[in-house]
């Protein structure tokens, strides 16, 4: 698979004499499922927020070596809470018109479905797709912490992103909806042909989810391990209870208990 | 049942009062130069009911346009203040200045500046003075308050400078907003009022000027209907922004769950 992303002794730092990250190099192919882990404040966040092109990194490039555009589930659902969940996941597609839709170039003052007539409908599917045909109209306020990650991922899809970032997003989640929604997850990354980068402090949810587990260094510097997860393409729960996923998450956890 | 539930004990109260104040003056024998009887300012209401109301209407005119003002001007120099940081700089000094010198000191230079013939136009700036500063301050509160990921999201997606100020900024800083214009809508009440004071007689015709005529004759059931009047309108213009709040907010706001 050829590169998507490419970063080079990229380096990030608020004031010069306390460095966050790097310096740190790194190719992202196109198509893989990478986990991202590292001690609590390693700045795995800001790592995803330089690759979208959210903070200018204060050294070092990064290229991108096919057209990318990104889709984001933050930390938390994030989402307008005075749209229903239909209009939040149709938001990218508002903000970004001209671009994404180009038969609805104009106006209409009629709200979102009448100036976007396809918006609604790419909402409505990808809702759909998420389990949520029936929140559709809800505001956010009525749907639990759950189904709004689930908006929350409906509304990075519904852009038609080629890299997935994600923010340690199901970590304030009980587990049983964490492991659906890991599940979903890795089925429409997989589905949809996606670049994903997903930042986790959960050992167990990155080997679930990813392909390559990078681990960083609790202080500024190189990345520590960069492994690849053998196990299968399609995953559920009995990935879980393998020998071959307790084996390997074992041996990320030695390595994450040495780098402190 | 609810309904009644809650208009009752306050309406029982209010009667109770009305009650016990009417005794009082037969008890105590007190002129009605000094406390007149709830009945007699219901007859001095009902005798002057005319005058009483055309003054209403000033007053309220007044009182209306400076809230417009006030929002207009509140959430436009908010948006300005918080896209442009130096301007913030160096406005904000001088809009405290406004904010903290007693209007009623500067009322009459304005009076004189508007002129004598334009003394409706004077009144509904005095007015506009007292009631900007809250629904300034709220709305630049409510305006930088967003949540920085939903910044990033916008960002992430090359939203225009005008779709994050309508799209993310201004519906997350209308709850401030609202409570902003709520506390304005009865400074503007007040300074009209108080603008209606400093303007004096033969140039003004508000409830205010009503309050200070009604005096002077020691009509003071008079007077007190005029009070009466002003505390109705202070209560309309509440309830209409709280109603109004309502409407706007009940679907999405965390406070009407």
């Amino acid at each position: 698979m050829s590169t998507l992303i490419g970063l080079e002794e990229v380096r990030y730092s608020y004031t010069p004499d306390r460095p966050v990250i790097g310096p740190l190099s790194l190719q992202i192919k196109q198509g893989d499922i990478t986990a991202v882990l590292g001690p609590s404040g390693c700045g795995k966040s800001t790592l995803l927020r330089l690759i979208a092109a959210l903070r200018p990194p204060s050294g070092g490039t990064i290229r991108y070596e096919q057209p990318v555009q990104f889709g984001f589930v933050f930390q938390h659902p994030t989402l307008l809470d005075w749209r229903s969940a239909r209009d939040n996941v149709a938001l990218p597609l508002l903000l970004n018109r001209r671009k994404n839709n180009p038969s609805a170039q104009k106006e209409t003052g009629q709200g979102l479905s009448a100036a976007a007539p396809n918006a609604g409908q790419i909402a409505d599917a990808w809702l759909d797709r998420m389990g949520l045909r029936d929140s559709a109209d809800q505001h956010p306020r009525a749907l639990s912490g759950g189904m709004q990650m689930r908006v929350s991922i409906a509304r990075a899809m519904a852009a038609q992103p080629n890299c997935l970032l994600f923010d340690e997003p199901f970590a304030a989640l009980d587990e049983l909806t964490r492991f659906d929604l890991n599940r979903m997850v890795r089925s429409v990354v997989r589905q949809e042909h996606l670049t994903a980068l997903f930042v986790t402090h959960s050992v167990q949810e990155s080997v679930f989810l990813a392909d390559r587990v990078l681990i960083l260094p609790k202080h500024a510097g190189p990345i520590i391990a960069d492994l690849t997860i053998s196990g299968p393409a399609q995953r559920n729960d009995e990935w879980r209870a393998d020998p071959l996923f307790l084996e390997q998450t074992q041996a990320i956890s030695a390595i994450l208990r040495e780098a402190g | 049942m609810r309904v009644i539930g809650s208009y009752l004990p306050p309406l029982m109260m209010g009667l109770i009062l009305l009650g016990l104040w009417e005794a009082a003056i037969l008890v105590y024998n007190i002129p009605p130069y000094v406390l007149p009887a709830p009945h007699l300012i219901a007859e001095a209401f009902w005798l002057h009911r005319t005058e009483l109301l055309a003054a209403s209407l000033v007053t309220l005119t007044i009182t209306f346009w400076a809230f417009i003002w006030a929002l207009l001007t509140g959430i436009g120099f908010a948006i300005v203040f918080t896209r442009a940081r130096f301007i913030e700089r160096a406005l904000y000094p001088y809009v405290v200045t406004l904010q903290v010198t007693p209007v009623i000191a500067i009322a009459p230079l304005i009076i004189i500046w508007v002129g004598f013939d334009q003394v409706q136009r004077a009144l509904v700036i005095i007015a506009w003075i007292v009631a900007f500063f809250p629904v300034l301050t709220n709305s630049v509160a409510g305006l930088r308050a967003v949540d920085p990921d939903l910044h990033d999201l916008f960002t992430l997606y090359r939203a225009r400078s005008w779709q994050r100020l309508v799209y993310l900024e201004l519906p997350a800083a209308l709850p401030q907003i609202l409570t902003g214009a709520k506390i304005s809508a009865s400074l503007a009440l007040i300074g009209a009022v108080v603008a209606e004071f400093v303007a004096g007689s033969g140039n003004s015709t508000g409830l205010a000027w009503r309050i200070i005529e009604s005096g002077n004759r020691l009509d003071i059931a008079a007077m007190f209907a005029s009070l009466v009047l002003l505390s109705v309108i202070g209560i309309g213009l509440f309830y209409t922004l709280t109603l109004l709040e309502w409407l706007l907010l009940r679907r999405w706001h965390p406070s009407y769950r």
